[in-house]
């Protein structure tokens, strides 16, 4: 029900403001809750393109989750046994989660350098690392990063933008139960048959944990000590029920 | 059913935490080994984060050991002088090991160090006492009947000390420096070190095999009471939903396992413990000779590093 009365008012909104704008978009439900039975979520986006631009332009969303460091270290055979080497790259401000869809039925026609502006699909991302003299093996370690990706769902491309009529489209990304927590940036492009940018719309969601999932996480970060305490006892206290119960049967 | 654990941050099956937790509870009250040598691969398995699959099965394994040790303390089967000499070895032993790692990851080196280490040492304890188990067993079977221990020549070391419990009059020196090494070796690899401190107690130590199961709870109680804390102090990485979860199966488990135990012979259960380090020892091998289906480790650091 409450995604009814989001979608009415954005509808609502929409035609307030048509007239001014070439692109607009909204996102269905903009706070995403990790509760103790969450097992992923979709977004769900909305827009709305003048109707005079909607043939033969290109649409292009592209989901960001929360950026973070990540090290990746490279399995290497020594002497016949798989062991982690020395060789590692770290990624500065990797997205958690990324996500990419358009309304192309192949990314073949599409200028390179197009792709590339408009970060379309994982090897036009652009992902910053810590060290420079390492450059010729930056795709190897991209490449490995985007198969860690795809293996746990956090990385799509899609070409699955649905058209509603004239004008509105719809989009949706679904995220895997581990994606990390933070705010996610939505960013639509669109742009013109030869690749000039006509409009962009930014709108931002934010995953977070509620609940007992939210105040266990906090605590464990704001009382380190007394959590870590805490679970101690609660551990030796479960062993001496688990010991006293035995005893009597 | 799945629950999402909220610090490791992916939700688990309930049912499969739960068997997890009952077969790891049971070993612990069966062979006094803490079970984390086994648990950890299994956790990671199913996709929780190294680091966080090792903090939350201390806490778990805490529970286990708990519940074991009560169950073996009625049972007069604790030497607590023994335990704590061998502590204070261990005490010594995880702070140097602490040091020792930081030094290790310095140079890059640590998984070659851990992973052969690891094997190393389960594949010889292993074979040994399988060996031992296997003779004594035929010995038994032929009527011989077996003296009470071995004395060799560390027992004759300065510092004697009785130890009613386990009938000896024995230097000191061994048992600390068993604890000490078995403190090394868990900070090294972040397991309780049952595995290793069990069959030293038999072997080196010569101590019965009965006072040795829960003389060594007694041990792992204390490690991993420091150990949830440290790891929750240091690095916020206990997950209590999950520990939770492991230590319902665990409880009971390690009551079930201490039951077993007593009917048991020493040599019985040094003979199935010693299968089962040697099917973990050869999981291991296995794996760093198979081809791994991702061929790299990523992990998430801190920024500003």
């Amino acid at each position: 029900m409450k995604s009814f009365i989001v979608i009415f008012l954005f509808f609502v909104q929409i035609y307030q403001s048509w007239a001014r704008e070439l692109l607009l978009t909204d996102i269905v439900d903009k706070d995403i809750n990790i509760t103790a039975s969450f097992d992923g979520a979709k977004i769900i986006i909305y827009g709305v393109i003048d109707p005079k631009l909607h043939k033969d332009s290109i649409l292009i969303i592209n989901v960001l989750g929360p950026s973070s460091h990540l090290k990746i270290r490279k399995k290497e055979k020594y002497a016949g046994i798989w062991l982690a080497g020395k060789n590692e790259m770290v990624f500065t401000n990797a997205p958690g989660y990324f996500a990419s869809a358009n309304n192309l039925n192949t990314l073949k026609s599409i200028d390179n350098k197009i792709l590339k502006e408009f970060n379309i699909g994982w090897d036009n991302l652009i992902i910053n690392t810590n060290n420079s003299k390492n450059d010729n093996n930056l795709d190897i370690y991209k490449n490995l990063l985007k198969s860690y990706y795809q293996n746990r769902g956090l990385y799509h491309i899609t070409s699955n933008i649905a058209v509603l009529g004239e004008a509105l489209f719809r989009a949706e990304f679904i995220l895997p139960a581990i994606t990390p927590t933070g705010t996610y940036n939505v960013k639509s492009f669109l742009l013109s048959n030869n690749g000039k940018l006509i409009s962009s719309a930014t709108n931002s969601i934010k995953v977070s944990k509620e609940g007992l999932a939210e105040d266990l996480s906090d605590y464990s970060i704001e009382h380190p000590f007394l959590y870590g305490l805490l679970a101690a006892l609660g551990a030796i206290m479960a062993g001496y029920i688990g010991s006293e119960v035995f005893r009597r049967i | 059913m799945e629950i999402y654990l909220p610090i490791a941050g992916l939700p688990v099956n309930f049912f499969i935490l739960m068997s997890l937790g009952l077969v790891v509870g049971f070993l612990s009250g069966m062979f006094g080994v803490g079970g984390g040598f086994l648990m950890t691969p299994m956790l990671m398995l199913l996709g929780i984060p190294p680091a966080v699959a090792v903090a939350s099965e201390a806490n778990h394994i805490l529970a286990a050991s708990f519940s074991g040790f009560l169950a073996h303390m009625r049972r007069l089967n604790v030497d607590f002088l023994m335990g704590f000499i061998l502590l204070t070895g261990g005490i010594v032993g995880s702070i140097l090991g602490v040091f020792l790692l930081k030094y290790l990851l310095m140079i890059g080196q640590e998984e070659i160090f851990i992973s052969l280490s690891y094997i190393f040492i389960l594949t010889f304890v292993g074979i040994w006492m399988l060996w031992e188990s296997l003779n004594t067993l035929k010995k038994v079977n032929k009527g011989k009947i077996n003296k009470l221990h071995e004395h060799i020549w560390l027992h004759g070391l300065p510092f004697k000390i009785k130890f009613r419990k386990s009938h000896l009059y024995i230097s000191i020196i061994p048992p600390i420096f068993i604890g000490f090494v078995v403190g090394v070796l868990s900070s090294i690899m972040g397991v309780g070190g049952g595995f290793i401190l069990v069959p030293a107690m038999i072997y080196i130590l010569g101590m019965p095999t009965q006072v040795v199961i829960g003389t060594s709870l007694l041990q792992i109680v204390f490690v991993t009471s420091v150990s949830t804390i440290m790891h929750s102090y240091i690095n916020q990485t206990v997950d209590v939903v999950l520990s939770s979860l492991l230590l319902v199966g665990a409880v009971i488990g390690a009551q079930i396992g201490t039951r077993v135990m007593v009917k048991l012979k020493g040599e019985q259960i040094r003979f199935l413990l010693a299968i089962i380090i040697i099917i973990v020892a050869v999981v291991l091998i296995g794996e760093i000779l198979v081809t791994p289906k991702e061929a790299f480790i990523v992990e998430s650091i801190k920024e500003n590093i």
